[in-house]
C-alpha cells in the first residue's frame, strides 16, 4: 500500500471539501458586505433588522433562494440549461484549489500553478455562453454573448500583465511567487503599470461594475440569468461573488505578497502560529480588495457596450504589451531574475 | 488638471466620504416624523360615522389638477346630485359649493336637477324603441327627452343606455357633446349668440346690457326664476347678427335698447298670465 | 335683393346680389318643396345622365376633368376620394354628406339645404352611384330644423319617384337614403369625427390613416363630403365640366359659397368664383362700413390678412400661404375700431370650448393660449409670452390630431405676425389702439418682452 498515496488523495479530497465549504460563507460575507456599504455609501443604513445589525440578511436571502421554485421553460435545451450553472460555479470553486492561503496551506501545491489558475477561471465563460444559449431567450443569448466577447478580450490583458510578474520573479508558482516577494518586496512596486492593468482586467472578467455589460439589468433584463431561478440562479450568484473574492485573493498573491505581512517584523513565525498569521494578513488583505470592488460598484456607472471593447483592445493590450517589454529588458539588464 | 480618469477617484473619495457621513433614512416605525399641525393626511375618500362619503363634491381638487384629470359626482351637503360631465369638465365650475371653498363669490344654486328627478320611464323606453334601438339615433333619442324635459335628465339617459344595451359612458359622451341641456333651465331660456358674426356686430354689448338689465351674468338665473342667460354659437345668425334667441325664438339684428324691449315684454307677458290664471281660480 | 320670401329660407340666411351664382342661382326659383319644381329647372338630368350614360368610372372621369375639389376646407380633390372609395371591393359602402355646420358662420350649407334640398341630394346619390355605395345618408345638424324637414321631405320624394331607394331608374343601382340627425360642433367638421357620431359614438376624431375612404362607418369605405361639394358635383354632372371651368383658376375651378359677416354693409350670402381677390368680396358685400383694417377668412380655423393683402385671390392655396384657411366659406371682415388681440382671444376661446376633448395639446394647449392672451390683454405679460405663444402653437398644430386643432392658433398667430404693434400697446401700456377695449394706462413694463421682433417672427 502506498500510504503516500492515499495520504494524497485524503489530504486532496479534505481540502477540495473544505474550499467547496469556504465558499458559502465567504458568498454570504461578501454579498453582506456589498449591501451594507453600497448603503451606507449612499447615505442610507441598508439590512438593519434581520440578525444582530441585520447580519444575517444575506444568509436568508441565500435561503430564501433555496425555497423558490425552481422553473425550467419549456424550450430551452434542458441538459445544458442544467449543467450550464455548474459549470460556473465549478470553475470558480476549482480555481480556489491552488491558492495559497497561508504558509503551507494550499490545497494543490503545483509549479505550475498559474497557469491551472487561469485556464481554469476561463472556463466560466463556457458556462455563462452556454447559459445564454440554452435560455431560448434573446436576452439570455445576448448577456452570453456578451460575456464571451468581454472575458475572451479582457483575458489578454490579464494574462499578459501576469507575466510580467511571472518573468520578474521567475516562476509559475504561487508559492514561490510569494517567497520571491517575501525577498524583493511586494511585486506591486515592481509592476506599477502591470497592477492597474490587471485590476482593471480583473474587474471585466469577473463582470464587476463598471463592466457589468453581461447582466446590464437596464438593456437585458439579467442577461444570461434571465430565464433562471430558484437555486439555479443562486448557482451563478454564487460564482459571481466566490469569483470576486478569488480575483481578488490572486491580486493579493501576485501583487501584495499574499500572506505576507506589510512589515517583516516579527519576520516569519513558524508552526500553528505563523499559519494563522498568515490566513489572517491573507484574509485582510484579499477583503481589503473587495471592498474595494463594492465601492467601485457604489461610485461607478456603467460603461456602454461599445467602450468596453476599445478600452481592452486599443488601451490595455499595448500596455501590457510595452509592460511586458520594459520587465523583460530589465530582468536581463540588472539580472534581477529570481531563477537561480 | 486633467488627468484622464481623475474623475473616477473624485468620485470614489466622495462615496468613500459618505461612508461615513451621517445617513438620511428614516427608521419609519421607531422614528416618527415631525409633521405639521395643519397635515391632514393623504388625501383620501372617506366615510363619516354615518356611513356617509365625506366627500362633498366640491371640486377643489378638479380646479386645482393642472391636467384636469380629476372628474366626480356624488351628493353636495345639501343633497344636491352634482353629475359629472361636460359642464364640469371643459367648462367653468358653476357649482356654488365649488366656487364657496375657492373664495369666490358663490350665488345659490336653485336650479339643480335633484337626483330623483322622476321621469316617464315607459315613454322614454317607447322613444328608444321607436328608433329602432339603434346607437346612431341617439342624437335623435336626445332630441326628443330634451323637448319633453327641457333638458337631458340623468336618470332618463340611464334608461336609454339601459334599453340600448350600450354603455353609460357612451351615451353620456354623445349627450355632452352638441348643445344638449344636461340641467333644468330656469324660466325663460335667454341665448345670446356667440358666433364670430355676432360678435363683430355687437353681440358683446347686447350680452352686457342684458345682464345688466337682469342683473346676472352667463349662465346664471335670475332670483326670482325668470330668466336664464347663456351665450351660444348655435343661434345661427348669420344675417341676423347681433342675435338673441328668447326660448325657441330668435331675434335679431338687435341694438341693446331693442334686446331690453324684449325682456320688458316677456316680463309682462308673464304676470299678465300670472293674474289671468288667478283670476280663472 | 333678398330671396329669403320665395324659397322660405330661414331668416338667418339672406342672399347678396352679384357674383357668380350658380348654386345660390336656383334656389327662390326652385320650390324646396317640390320635385316637381326641381325637374322643371333641370334637375335630376345630372343623375340620369350619370347613370344611364356615364357609368361611375365617367363620372369620376367627369368630376376630373371639371377639377372639382372638396369645399369642405380641405381642397382635396374629390375624383381622387371618389376613386378611393370605388376602388376598394368591400360591401355596404357608405356617403355621407356632411352638413353639420362645422362652422356657426358660414351658412352656405345651411342655405343650400334649405333652398334647394333635391340639388344636395342629386349630388349624394351621384356620389354614391359612383363610388358604389349602397348608402348614403345625409348627417344634418340637429338645429337646422327647417332644412331637415325639407330633406326628409326630399327624400321621400325622390325614393317614390325611384331616383333613390331600390333599383334606381330601373337600372341595377340601389342606394338606402336617410337623414340623420347630428349634435353640431367644431369636430363634427372633422370626418372621422362625424363617422364616430354616425355610430352614436361621442364624435370625436379618430388618427389617420385608414381613411374613411378605406375604412370609415361600420369599416366600410365611406366617402364624406360636404354639401356644397356634392352640390357642386351635381351641377357638373348636369353641366359639363368645361362649364364648370369657365370661371376661377386652373388649380380651383368653379365658385365658392362665401358668408360675408361683420363690418360690411350688407352681411350675407354670396356665390363667387374661386380666385376672387379678396377686396371685390367685400365690395360686393357693399364695402367696409369703417375703415377696413383686416378680414379674417376661414372661421376660427382660418387667419387674418390685413388691409394691404386685399388683392390676395380667394383660393386655397394663397390663402393658406398666408396662415389662413378657406374653411367652409367664412368671411368676417374687421375695421379699425376691432381689436386684433381680443379678437384672436375670441377666436382661440371658441376652438378651445369646441374642443372635443381627446387630443391633450388641444384640450389643455388652447386653454393655455387663451390663458396666455388673456394676460396679455390685462396688461400683466410675463416676459417670455409671445415666445410662449408661438412655440406652444407650433406644438398644438405639430401634434395635433385632426385638421381642426392643427388650425386652431392661425388667427391668433396672423394677426400677431401682422399687427404686432396691437399686441403690444395691450402687453406694454394696457392700451388698445382700436379703442374697443376697456382699458387703464398702466406704466410700462420693468422687464422687457421677448418674442415680439421681427426676427422672432421669422423663425417660426
Amino acid at each position: 500500500m502506498d500510504w503516500d498515496l492515499v495520504l494524497g488523495i485524503a489530504r486532496f479530497v479534505v481540502a477540495t471539501t473544505l474550499l467547496l465549504l469556504l465558499t458559502i460563507p465567504t458568498a454570504f460575507i461578501i454579498i453582506q458586505m456589498e449591501l451594507k456599504v453600497i448603503a451606507l455609501m449612499q447615505l442610507r443604513y441598508g439590512p438593519n433588522r434581520v440578525g444582530p445589525k441585520g447580519m444575517f440578511q444575506s444568509t436568508i436571502h441565500g435561503f430564501k433562494v433555496l425555497a423558490k421554485e425552481d422553473v425550467t421553460p419549456d424550450l430551452v435545451d434542458r441538459p445544458t440549461f442544467t449543467l450550464a450553472p455548474w459549470m460556473v460555479f465549478m470553475a470558480a470553486a476549482m480555481s480556489m484549489l491552488v491558492i495559497p492561503f497561508a504558509p503551507g496551506l494550499v490545497a494543490f501545491e503545483s509549479s505550475i500553478s498559474v497557469v491551472y489558475f487561469f485556464a481554469i477561471l476561463g472556463l466560466s465563460v463556457v458556462g455563462l455562453l452556454v447559459a445564454g444559449w440554452a435560455s431560448y431567450n434573446k436576452y439570455s443569448l445576448l448577456g452570453g454573448l456578451r460575456s464571451a466577447a468581454q472575458m475572451v478580450s479582457y483575458e489578454i490583458p490579464l494574462t499578459l500583465s501576469i507575466v510580467g510578474v511571472v518573468v520578474l520573479t521567475g516562476s509559475l508558482s504561487f508559492t514561490q511567487i510569494i517567497e520571491w516577494q517575501l525577498q524583493h518586496g511586494w511585486a506591486v512596486i515592481w509592476q506599477l503599470v502591470g497592477f492597474p492593468i490587471f485590476f482593471i482586467a480583473a474587474t471585466a472578467e469577473i463582470n464587476r461594475t463598471p463592466f457589468d455589460m453581461v447582466e446590464a439589468d437596464s438593456e437585458i433584463v439579467a442577461g444570461f440569468a434571465t430565464e433562471y431561478s430558484g437555486m439555479r440562479f443562486g448557482f451563478f450568484f454564487f460564482a459571481e461573488y466566490v469569483s470576486l473574492f478569488i480575483m481578488s485573493a490572486i491580486t493579493v498573491t501576485l501583487f501584495f505578497g499574499g500572506w505576507l505581512a506589510p512589515w517583516p517584523f516579527p519576520a516569519q513565525l513558524e508552526g500553528f502560529i505563523g499559519t494563522l498569521y498568515g490566513l489572517f494578513w491573507f484574509f485582510l488583505k484579499t477583503y481589503l480588495f473587495v471592498f474595494v470592488a463594492v465601492w467601485m460598484r457604489a461610485t461607478l456607472p456603467r460603461v456602454r457596450v461599445d467602450q468596453l471593447m476599445g478600452l481592452a483592445w486599443k488601451v490595455l493590450l499595448p500596455v501590457a504589451l510595452l509592460n511586458l517589454l520594459v520587465t523583460g529588458v530589465a530582468v536581463v539588464v540588472f539580472n534581477l531574475s529570481g531563477v537561480q | 488638471m486633467a488627468i484622464p480618469g481623475g474623475g473616477i477617484f473624485k468620485g470614489m473619495a466622495t462615496t468613500f466620504r459618505n461612508l461615513f457621513a451621517p445617513k438620511v433614512t428614516r427608521q419609519y416605525p421607531e422614528e416618527r416624523p415631525q409633521m405639521s399641525e395643519r397635515w391632514r393626511g393623504r388625501l383620501d375618500l372617506i366615510y363619516d360615522p354615518f356611513g356617509e362619503h365625506k366627500c362633498e363634491v366640491c371640486f377643489q381638487c378638479a380646479q386645482v389638477c393642472p391636467v384636469e384629470a380629476i372628474d366626480m359626482s356624488g351628493f353636495d351637503s345639501q343633497g344636491n346630485r352634482i353629475r359629472y360631465g361636460m359642464p364640469e369638465i371643459y367648462d367653468e365650475r358653476t357649482d356654488p359649493n365649488a366656487h364657496r371653498r375657492a373664495g369666490l363669490p358663490a350665488r345659490p344654486m336653485r336650479n339643480l336637477a335633484r337626483w330623483d328627478e322622476a321621469i316617464d320611464e315607459p315613454w322614454v323606453r317607447g322613444v328608444v324603441d321607436g328608433y329602432g334601438g339603434r346607437p346612431e339615433s341617439l342624437v335623435a333619442i336626445f332630441t326628443a327627452v330634451q323637448e319633453r324635459y327641457g333638458y337631458l335628465p340623468e336618470r332618463a339617459l340611464r334608461v336609454v343606455s339601459d334599453r340600448m344595451t350600450i354603455h353609460w359612458a357612451q351615451v353620456f359622451g354623445a349627450a355632452g357633446l352638441g348643445g344638449f341641456r344636461l340641467l333644468p333651465a330656469e324660466g325663460h331660456v335667454i341665448t345670446v349668440c356667440s358666433c364670430a358674426a355676432c360678435r363683430f356686430a355687437g353681440g358683446d354689448a347686447l350680452l352686457k346690457e342684458l345682464s345688466a338689465e337682469l342683473g346676472i351674468g352667463p349662465r346664471e338665473s335670475t332670483d326670482d326664476g325668470a330668466f336664464t342667460l347663456e351665450t351660444a354659437d348655435d343661434v345661427g345668425a348669420g344675417a341676423l347678427a347681433p342675435a338673441i334667441r328668447l326660448d325657441t325664438l330668435v331675434y335679431g339684428p338687435l341694438t341693446g335698447e331693442q334686446a331690453r324691449h324684449l325682456v320688458h315684454e316677456r316680463r309682462r307677458a308673464d304676470v299678465r298670465a300670472t293674474v289671468r290664471a288667478g283670476r280663472a281660480s | 335683393m333678398s330671396s329669403n320670401g320665395a324659397a322660405g329660407l330661414s331668416p338667418q340666411i339672406h342672399i347678396l346680389d352679384g357674383g357668380e351664382p350658380r348654386l345660390l342661382a336656383d334656389i327662390g326659383r326652385v320650390d324646396p318643396g317640390s320635385l316637381a319644381s326641381y325637374r322643371e329647372h333641370g334637375g335630376y338630368a345630372g343623375l340620369t345622365r350619370a347613370v344611364e350614360q356615364l357609368g361611375p368610372e365617367g363620372v369620376i372621369a367627369e368630376i376630373e376633368r371639371a377639377g372639382l375639389r372638396g369645399r369642405g376646407g380641405g381642397g382635396y380633390p374629390t375624383a381622387d376620394k371618389w376613386r378611393a372609395a370605388r376602388s376598394g371591393d368591400a360591401t355596404g359602402k357608405v356617403v355621407v354628406a356632411n352638413l353639420m355646420g362645422a362652422d356657426p358662420t358660414a351658412l352656405g350649407d345651411r342655405a343650400l339645404a334649405e333652398g334647394n334640398p333635391h340639388l344636395v341630394l342629386e349630388g349624394l346619390l351621384i356620389a354614391a352611384f359612383a363610388t358604389g355605395a349602397s348608402e348614403a345618408i345625409l348627417a344634418v345638424r340637429r338645429d337646422w330644423t327647417t332644412a331637415i324637414e325639407r330633406l326628409r321631405a326630399a327624400t321621400a320624394e325622390a325614393e317614390a319617384a325611384h331616383l333613390a331607394g331600390y333599383l334606381v331608374l330601373g337600372t341595377d343601382f340601389s342606394c338606402q337614403l336617410s337623414v340623420w340627425e347630428g349634435s353640431g360642433a367644431l369636430v363634427a367638421g372633422e370626418e372621422t369625427a362625424l363617422i364616430a357620431a354616425l355610430e352614436g359614438d361621442r364624435g370625436m376624431p379618430v388618427i389617420r390613416p385608414p381613411y374613411p375612404t378605406e375604412s370609415g362607418l361600420r369599416d366600410a369605405p365611406t366617402t364624406v363630403q360636404n354639401a356644397e361639394t356634392l352640390a357642386h358635383a351635381a351641377w357638373i354632372v348636369i353641366n359639363s365640366a368645361e362649364a364648370f371651368g369657365t370661371v376661377g383658376l386652373a388649380k380651383s375651378r368653379g365658385t365658392r359659397l362665401v358668408s360675408i359677416f361683420g363690418k360690411v354693409a350688407e352681411p350675407g350670402l354670396l356665390e363667387v368664383a374661386l380666385g376672387t381677390p379678396l377686396g371685390e368680396i367685400v365690395a360686393m358685400a357693399g364695402g367696409a362700413t369703417g375703415t377696413l383694417k383686416a378680414v379674417f377668412v376661414g372661421g376660427a380655423g382660418g387667419g387674418a390678412l390685413s388691409a394691404s393683402e386685399l388683392d390676395t385671390p380667394y383660393d386655397y392655396e394663397p390663402l393658406h400661404a398666408a396662415g389662413a384657411g378657406i374653411g367652409l366659406g367664412a368671411f368676417l371682415v374687421a375695421d379699425t375700431t376691432t381689436c386684433m388681440v381680443d379678437t384672436a382671444r375670441f377666436f382661440l376661446d371658441w376652438s378651445s370650448r369646441e374642443s372635443c376633448g381627446k387630443a391633450v395639446p388641444c384640450r389643455i394647449g388652447t386653454k393655455r393660449l387663451v390663458e396666455t392672451l388673456d394676460r396679455i390683454l390685462g396688461a400683466t405679460p410675463r416676459p417670455d409670452d409671445f415666445n410662449l405663444l408661438r412655440a406652444l402653437s407650433r406644438k398644438v398644430a405639430d401634434t395635433a390630431l385632426c385638421r381642426l386643432e392643427a388650425r386652431a392658433p392661425g388667427p391668433m398667430l396672423t394677426t400677431l405676425d401682422r399687427f404686432p404693434d396691437e399686441y403690444r400697446a395691450h402687453a406694454e401700456r394696457g392700451e388698445c389702439l382700436a379703442g374697443a377695449c376697456t382699458t387703464a394706462t398702466l406704466p410700462p413694463l420693468r422687464v422687457p418682452l421677448q418674442g415680439l421682433e421681427p426676427a422672432a417672427a421669422a423663425d417660426r
